[in-house]
């Protein structure tokens, strides 16, 4: 039976969810999940996750901008995610549109529609959600009846590949700028897209890209400039000054289905005072701003009270960098152990992993340890910053298999900048020396089953890091390096898992992408892409026939660029300057090392930085 | 120890989630309000849930039972209004009590369903058709599992059944095989009666109404 009706699977939904898989991806209704008349609000926005249920409802971003959203009385905040390919056949099927969760609306009677953009994987998805809706991908082609479409996330820090696509980007922390975006909306409410995007433009951290020209020379960016002069040249990321003041939700909705993070998430802090080069988090994250050990505790014990989940993990970029880790450890263990509750601790760095902390953690039960040495000689950890020595993980690896651990898995990335087939030969000869500790300890100490995984990823160049010019090594030659690795591990106790180089490939892509690719996207999405992070969906000829027949020229996007050449993400200032960024490249190169933030400033130029101003102090 | 069993109904959406689900909404349950569980001993710890008999994903009821140890309760309808305070939307609780003895084995429940027939003919003769056609010692239809695909007479399994013309729809009261041994979902028996000449069943509603020993 088909029907006309856009909402017709919304309005029977019993109906269709008899064929699905996981048909509780598609109910709502969840235990705290918001409910308010939609027409008593002013602004009606639908937040997106482009991607399934279970992914989207573990991101902390979500739980934060919905929680955040709902508590203004003016604003309704619904949550979108991206159905599997049997719920979209139905919605094909019956000519129906997606809907969201909470009231079963089309995203084309919201107000707003709001983007989380993680992940560069996750663009073809945006674009099949709005072609599930029926809205035109090209803002210049939606008129004042389609809601205005908005992105945020990390993405954002380099927006030009699907840029064409939005109405306005918030770059930065979100709790930072929503509520100035929703007071803003409001107050224009009725107005016309291009004046409220005219005046959109002038609060820091929003983009609004028509308000741009962009011009080309050959491949290269040749000059990108405002329309206008009300338009800024720059885009100032936002940052929330105080981790204790800003907002967190601790009453998240507590989902029907199992998701991929099922657990409480508290998040210590934000930035990083490390600065490994390779990493993006690190600089457009910084300063480091750390919440207090009281407000934690507090957020624990609501969470528990509000939600029930029987795991608390600690977020961050490097837990064990937290100041007061061992205090709130105490804390968090009187409340989880009487409970029965599972804490766990990832993101735990090799050189201040302590026993005493492993014991802590694993009283109620025992997760797995996870290291990441990144790179497999010292030579190429110093060219990344990476700061940790061989002795580090050897003497973590030993902890480890001393306090009752018989797995450790090794993370580590292939080509990175300089890096040689000795190089790649270190990180099988890393692996083996790591399961060779476990023989150091007495058979009496260890338990059985030694297992070591050693993984691997591609390195991919990242906008905003002292890599950001350096060049990505081709589908070929991660191939290559994988295949040496694989060669090279001949002990019984090791297993190797490598990231799909196609998929990393793409991500090189779009991470250093400009607006041109977006023709790209279009074809691969008229071609069948989405969910690309999921193997299952990840068509790789696809792409690179989308990328053949727009002409596009992968080899550039994917190649070095000039120190001096015009990059497309130049115009958005995370406060951490180029001329840091470049002398941290040239560093890298003849491999010296730069001391963490607390051991010494390097003055990167990072936004209201504490150490920065007492090391001026000083 | 003190040992609970709640009574509840699962309606609404929640007749979507499975079981196994159901069993991790119950444990969060008992953790917001911060009830005395009793744990298992043993290297991974959990709670002391017992589910009367699981329950197909897509089946509303008003007949589900869960036993659950407790060390110390001090107010037994208490702690069950506390508990109903929480729950989310579609999981009601009907009673609770303190049971005498464990679960019985139950081998058989009763359901209603409501089925619109897409085929081309009046609802009274295709009543009496399925009436015809259940007046027989084998039905047989092919069942799916994970393990592959058998073929099953129902009849062995159906104990109950009246059929009803409800003027749109035609409805169904069933007694069919549960457990372990033998599961005879409803859906699957009306998948053994379906006919395209005169019922081709779309489902509107399935309700498990009570299980028998």
């Amino acid at each position: 039976m088909t029907t006309s009706n856009a909402n017709y699977v919304a309005n029977n939904l019993d109906r269709f969810l008899k064929n699905v898989q996981k048909p509780a991806r598609y109910i709502g209704g969840e235990l705290n999940s918001i409910v308010k008349p939609a027409d008593s609000v002013k602004t009606h926005f639908a937040l997106c996750f482009p991607d399934l249920y279970e992914v989207g409802m573990s991101n902390l971003g979500i739980k934060i901008l919905y929680g955040l959203m709902n508590q203004r009385a003016n604003t309704y905040c619904e949550r979108v995610f991206s159905p599997a390919d049997d719920f979209e056949q139905i919605l094909r099927a019956n000519n129906s549109e997606l809907f969201s969760l909470e009231t079963r609306t089309p995203l084309k009677n919201f107000d707003v529609v709001g983007f989380s953009l993680g992940y560069e994987m996750c663009y073809s998805t945006v674009l099949n959600i709005l072609d599930l809706s029926n809205i035109p991908f090209l803002a210049r082609d939606r008129d004042d009846t389609y809601p205005l479409i908005c992105g945020g996330g990390v993405c954002c820090f380099n927006p030009e590949p699907i840029a064409d696509f939005f109405d306005f980007f918030m770059v930065g922390d979100g709790e930072d700028v929503c509520n100035e975006v929703l007071d803003l909306l409001e107050s224009t409410k009725g107005q016309s897209k291009s004046s409220i995007l005219q005046e959109l433009c002038q609060i820091d951290g929003v983009y609004v890209p028509s308000l741009y020209d962009v011009e080309y020379d050959g491949d290269k960016l040749k000059n990108f400039t405002p329309k206008f002069d009300y338009v800024p040249q720059k885009v100032r990321k936002r940052n929330v000054a105080s981790m204790d003041e800003a907002y967190f939700p601790t009453d998240s909705i507590v989902p029907y289905i199992e998701t991929i993070h099922d657990r409480i998430t508290l998040e210590l802090f934000r930035g990083c005072t490390r600065g490994c080069r390779f990493c993006q988090a690190g600089v457009i994250g910084r300063p480091v701003r750390e919440r207090s050990v009281e407000i934690l505790l507090k957020q624990a014990e609501e969470c528990i009270a509000n939600t029930g989940y029987d795991e608390i993990s600690l977020c961050s970029l490097s837990t064990s960098d937290y100041t007061d880790l061992d205090k709130l450890c105490d804390g968090l263990l009187e409340l989880t152990e009487q409970r029965k509750m599972n804490l766990a601790l990832p993101s735990l760095r090799l050189d201040n992993f302590s026993m005493e902390l492993m014991q802590k953690v694993q009283k109620v039960r025992k997760s797995g340890l996870t290291f990441a040495p990144e790179a497999g000689t010292q030579r190429l950890r110093d060219c990344i910053n990476k700061n940790i020595t061989e002795d580090d993980l050897m003497n973590a690896s030993k902890t480890a298999f001393n306090g009752g651990y018989s797995g450790v898995k090794l993370y580590f990335m292939i080509g990175l900048p300089t890096e040689t087939d000795d190089d790649v030969l270190g990180i099988a000869r890393l692996g083996e020396k790591v399961g060779e500790q476990y023989f150091t300890v007495p058979k009496s100490i260890r338990h059985k089953g030694l297992r070591i995984t050693v993984s691997t990823s591609t390195f991919i160049p990242k906008p905003h890091t002292p890599f950001q010019w350096s060049p990505q090594i081709s589908l070929d030659e991660t191939l290559r390096r994988q295949t040496l690795i694989k060669h090279n591990l001949t002990k019984k106790f090791i297993a190797y898992n490598w990231h799909q180089g196609e998929v990393s490939a793409l991500e090189g892509v779009f991470a250093r992408g400009d607006r041109r690719l977006s023709q790209a996207l279009i074809r691969a999405h008229q071609l069948g892409c989405k969910l690309d992070a999921w193997t299952e969906y990840f068509d790789f000829s696809k792409w690179q026939q989308a990328f053949a027949e727009t002409g596009t020229n992968v080899e550039y996007y994917l190649g070095e660029r000039g120190l001096e050449d015009l990059l497309p993400w130049d115009f958005i200032d995370v406060g951490v300057s180029k001329n840091f960024l470049q002398r941290e490249y040239t560093k890298a190169v003849s491999g010296k090392t730069t001391p963490q933030c607390r051991d010494k400033c390097s003055g990167c130029g990072a936004f209201n930085c504490k150490i920065m101003e007492s090391s001026e102090a000083i | 120890m003190i040992k609970l069993r709640f009574k509840y109904a699962k309606k609404g959406p929640c007749i979507w989630v499975s079981h196994l689900d159901i069993l991790r909404l119950w444990q969060r349950t008992l953790q917001r309000v911060n009830a005395d569980v009793a744990y298992s001993q043993g290297y991974n710890p959990h709670m002391q849930l017992t589910f009367a008999l699981p329950i197909g994903v897509g089946v509303e009821s008003s007949c589900e039972m869960v036993d659950i140890e407790f060390n110390s309760v001090d107010d037994m309808l208490k702690l069950s209004s506390d508990i109903a305070k929480t729950l989310p939307k579609g999981i009601e609780i009907i009673s609770v009590e303190q049971p005498i003895s464990k679960f019985p084995k139950f081998t058989k429940a009763r359901y209603h369903c409501l089925v619109k027939n897409q085929a081309a003919i009046g609802n009274k003769v295709c009543v009496s058709q399925l009436l015809k056609s259940l007046n027989t010692q084998e039905l047989n239809v092919d069942k799916t599992t994970k393990k592959g695909t058998t073929t099953i007479n129902v009849i062995p399994h159906l104990f109950e059944v009246i059929i009803n013309d409800e003027g749109d729809n035609i409805s169904f009261n069933l007694v069919l095989s549960a457990g372990n041994e033998f599961n005879i979902k409803p859906e699957l028996f009306l998948k053994s009666i379906t006919n395209d000449e005169y019922f081709i069943p779309e489902i509107i509603s399935i309700k498990r109404l009570e299980i028998i020993t």
